[in-house]
């Protein structure tokens, strides 16, 4: 069909124009840097489950790196064959969405691993970008993007359905707790800090909330959720939608000058703590006026300030936890959730490799949202299961709702009877409620 | 002009071309490597240090301590590459001098050649890297591999100054145009990645850092 | 996934790939998946209601209604459905899997 052939041929220009536009950038240096040596593939937790040639990380850089060399490089203009320069059409740009979008988290094992130093994933996110610009973002993700631009949030939560699940989870934390005054605030200006969840939490996981809620009163920290921007995560960052991305950030910026906040605390999120940490100043172009902190960082420095009464006997569990690639590896938060497990939990023990070492779980990158790669992400979960299975842990305390739902499915799927939990619902369980004040101290 | 001030002209003319060119690609990236706008968590400095020192060690990667043969044969290969082209220089700038020191720069371009040779042999031996190498992977390989044996031939006396100082002009016309430009990309890479992971608080490690921070009990 | 002398088809996620195509049957053959040996009077009364609400709206419902509608506690939830509403309780109640983080 003619409308067919003519929408492909737009997408193959638009593709040819974003990938010239990246090879002056970032990630057109590290492509230029492979030697193909293919030293990568076992610290890879994709190419490890499935050992295919196509996983290894340095043919997934080669997959992209071989057109920008057709076009940018003296050799790949004029003897292709020789560099393994290749051309960009039209079925090429098919299976480089596979490659980039379903064989890659992204995580950046490889890169601390590689003999070069090269950053595979800024390849990877470049050739992301090349693919939605040319509007071949996969169906889950490219959604997933739209409803977050068109709703405020990427599960189109209503302001009403927060406000309910708000009151709802106030009255159950005023029950067990004791406290009446422990609530869930919605909309209220002049608090000091704008929290920010995923949605996931109002919608179908409210326990992590009502934590967060019942940790924010007992440290006496003046805080609201607001309708207009609840969202923690960035479906912009994954799909590489910078503008997206940058309306996203804009928004909470914008939401939270006008409630007055001096601070945004983000909910338990890898991505969405990359992207607003550090890779929102890139899109904005600019350093935000006010900070943006994990609530890690938060309940790290309330227990080191001891503004939460605990009693740390009632956790018994043997407790490990996963270090999410996003949070730890391309973050920099490692040690505020390790303080917090060590007081809370009797006994932590370590996975290995942990920290910045750590094996991504196999549900980033947006992967949880792309239906049609879900038989490669549940197989490369096998050696986060290994891991898991190795400490002996009960409880995995997992500091990502993304890689919570990826850790509860494969747990199933390899038989682990472990439980799943965010460290703000651990340390829920272990506050102390007679020796809480409950005064809310207003800055 | 005699041949050897001809030679030495040509292999002149080569290594200005290759630094030029390899001058110039770097330059194309002036301003693709970027200070992290977001308010630091570390040391962007700090982690360049650590990422061209300690996150090196086979301690710390993967790609040595998994594959300890590779390793060490690239490593040997690098030596090499460096000892042939100190033999090249001299044999230009000073033909007569140092003849201890020749004998021990072609005794390590002779460990280079044998790694560079091993490195082909697993190259073309493991079938992920086969499929994905195309020429230019053989002909950097090879291009090497000349220039390390023609360094060991002229400090055995079988091939003179002139051809020597040829061949080296030759593999240097190549560098800049293959994947041989990773002798100026590695550094640009690994930088890049280094001062970025260094901002961010992740480079170096936390372990390292005694404690890292907040308060521990 | 063959339940009787019926196949049918999975998504990449587990989830029917026809959720027209639900019936009782299948939803204690994917409940078996999720390591529930035994549909129970709660855990029907959470995936019917799941259902009815979906088939009028066209979305899972949030867990504040499933747990007013269906009568069971917000802890009980997760005894029942292990891995949450969203992926458990869904997925035995046919839907397509929700957008997003789940």
């Amino acid at each position: 069909m003619a409308s067919d052939a003519e929408a492909r041929a737009r997408a193959l220009s638009s593709a040819l124009a974003a990938l010239d536009a990246e090879a002056g950038r970032q990630a057109a240096i590290h492509m230029s840097a492979c030697v193909r040596c293919g030293l990568c593939g076992q610290s890879c937790h994709i190419y490890r489950s499935e050992p295919t040639p196509a996983n290894l990380p340095a043919s997934k850089v080669e997959a992209v790196a071989s057109f920008h060399r057709r076009r940018h490089t003296f050799l790949g203009r004029h003897a292709p064959r020789l560099v393994g320069a290749r051309d960009l059409g039209p079925r090429e740009l098919e299976s480089l969405v596979e490659t980039v979008f379903g064989r890659c988290t992204g995580c950046g094992r490889c890169s601390l691993h590689c003999s070069i130093g090269l950053d595979v994933s800024a390849i990877i996110r470049a050739a992301r970008r090349v693919l939605t610009k040319a509007g071949l973002t996969p169906d889950g993700l490219r959604r997933t993007v739209r409803t977050q631009i068109e709703t405020g949030n990427q599960m189109a939560v209503t302001p009403e359905e927060l406000r309910e699940t708000a009151a709802w989870i106030s009255d159950e934390l005023a029950g067990e707790t004791g406290h009446e005054g422990a609530r869930v605030p919605v909309d209220e200006a002049g608090s000091r800090v704008l929290y920010l969840v995923n949605p996931r939490e109002i919608k179908f996981f409210p326990l992590s909330l009502q934590a967060a809620a019942g940790v924010f009163y007992a440290a006496g920290e003046s805080w609201t959720l607001s309708t207009r921007t609840c969202d923690v995560t960035n479906y912009g960052f994954y799909a590489v939608d910078d503008s997206a991305a940058a309306e996203l950030t804009r928004r909470v910026l914008e939401e939270a000058d006008r409630l007055g906040a001096s601070e945004v605390v983000l909910s338990e999120c890898g991505h969405g703590f990359r992207s607003f940490r550090w890779e929102g100043p890139g899109w904005l172009g600019e350093r935000p006026r006010i900070p943006f902190r994990s609530v890690l960082e938060r309940m790290d420095a309330w227990l080191a300030e001891d503004r939460i009464p605990i009693d740390p006997a009632r956790n018994a569990a043997v407790t490990t936890l996963h270090d999410p690639c996003n949070l730890v590896r391309w973050g920099g938060i490692s040690e505020p959730q390790r303080n917090v497990l060590r007081k809370i939990c009797a006994r932590f023990v370590e996975m290995t490799p942990n920290r910045a070492d750590n094996f991504c779980c196999g549900g980033g990158g947006g992967m949880l949202s792309m239906e049609e790669f879900g038989e490669r992400r549940v197989r490369s979960g096998s050696i986060k299961a290994e891991q898991i299975r190795a400490t002996g842990a009960r409880v995995v305390a997992c500091p990502c709702h993304n890689c919570a739902d990826q850790l509860l499915e494969i747990t199933r799927v390899h038989g682990l009877d472990v439980e799943i939990r965010a460290v703000v619902e651990i340390l829920y369980d272990v506050i102390d409620w007679r020796r809480v004040r409950g005064q809310t101290l207003r800055s | 002009m005699s041949p050897d001030s001809a030679s030495r002209a040509l292999l002149g003319a080569a290594a200005l071309w290759a630094a030029g060119a390899l001058a110039f690609q770097a330059w194309r990236f002036r301003g693709a490597v970027r200070r992290e706008i977001a308010e630091p968590r570390g040391s962007a400095l700090a982690g360049a240090v650590y990422g061209f020192t300690a996150a090196m060690s086979p301690a710390r990667k993967e790609s040595a301590s998994r594959h300890p043969l590779a390793f060490g044969a690239g490593i040997l290969l690098h030596l090499g590459v460096a000892a042939s082209l100190s033999i090249v220089f001299l044999s230009a700038v000073a033909p007569e001098g140092w003849p201890r020191l020749g004998a021990a720069l072609a005794g390590v371009s002779a460990v280079g050649l044998a790694a560079c040779v091993g490195l082909l042999v697993r190259r073309l031996a493991t079938a992920p890297l086969r499929e994905m190498s195309p020429p230019d992977d053989y002909i950097s390989n090879l291009a090497v591999a000349l220039l390390l044996a023609s360094s060991l031939a002229f400090r055995l006396d079988v091939l003179p100054a002139a051809a020597l100082q040829l061949l080296a002009a030759l593999v240097l016309l190549y560098v800049p145009v293959g994947k041989l430009r990773h002798g100026m990309f590695f550094f640009l890479a690994r930088g890049d990645l280094s001062l970025r992971l260094g901002a961010r608080g992740v480079y170096p490690p936390a372990a390292r850092k005694g404690g890292g921070r907040g308060v521990r009990r | 996934m063959k339940v009787g002398d019926h196949e049918y088809a999975l998504d990449g996620n587990g989830f029917l790939q026809e959720p027209q195509s639900w019936n009782e049957d299948v939803a204690r053959e994917i409940a078996r998946d999720e390591g529930i040996a035994d549909m129970t009077g709660p855990h029907w009364a959470v995936v019917k209601f799941i259902r009815e609400y979906w088939l009028e709206h066209d979305l899972a419902p949030p867990v504040r209604l499933l747990c007013k509608e269906s009568g069971v506690g917000v802890r009980d939830m997760y005894r029942l459905f292990r891995s949450g509403p969203a992926k458990g309780a869904c997925r035995v109640a046919g839907l397509p899997k929700p957008d997003g983080c789940v």
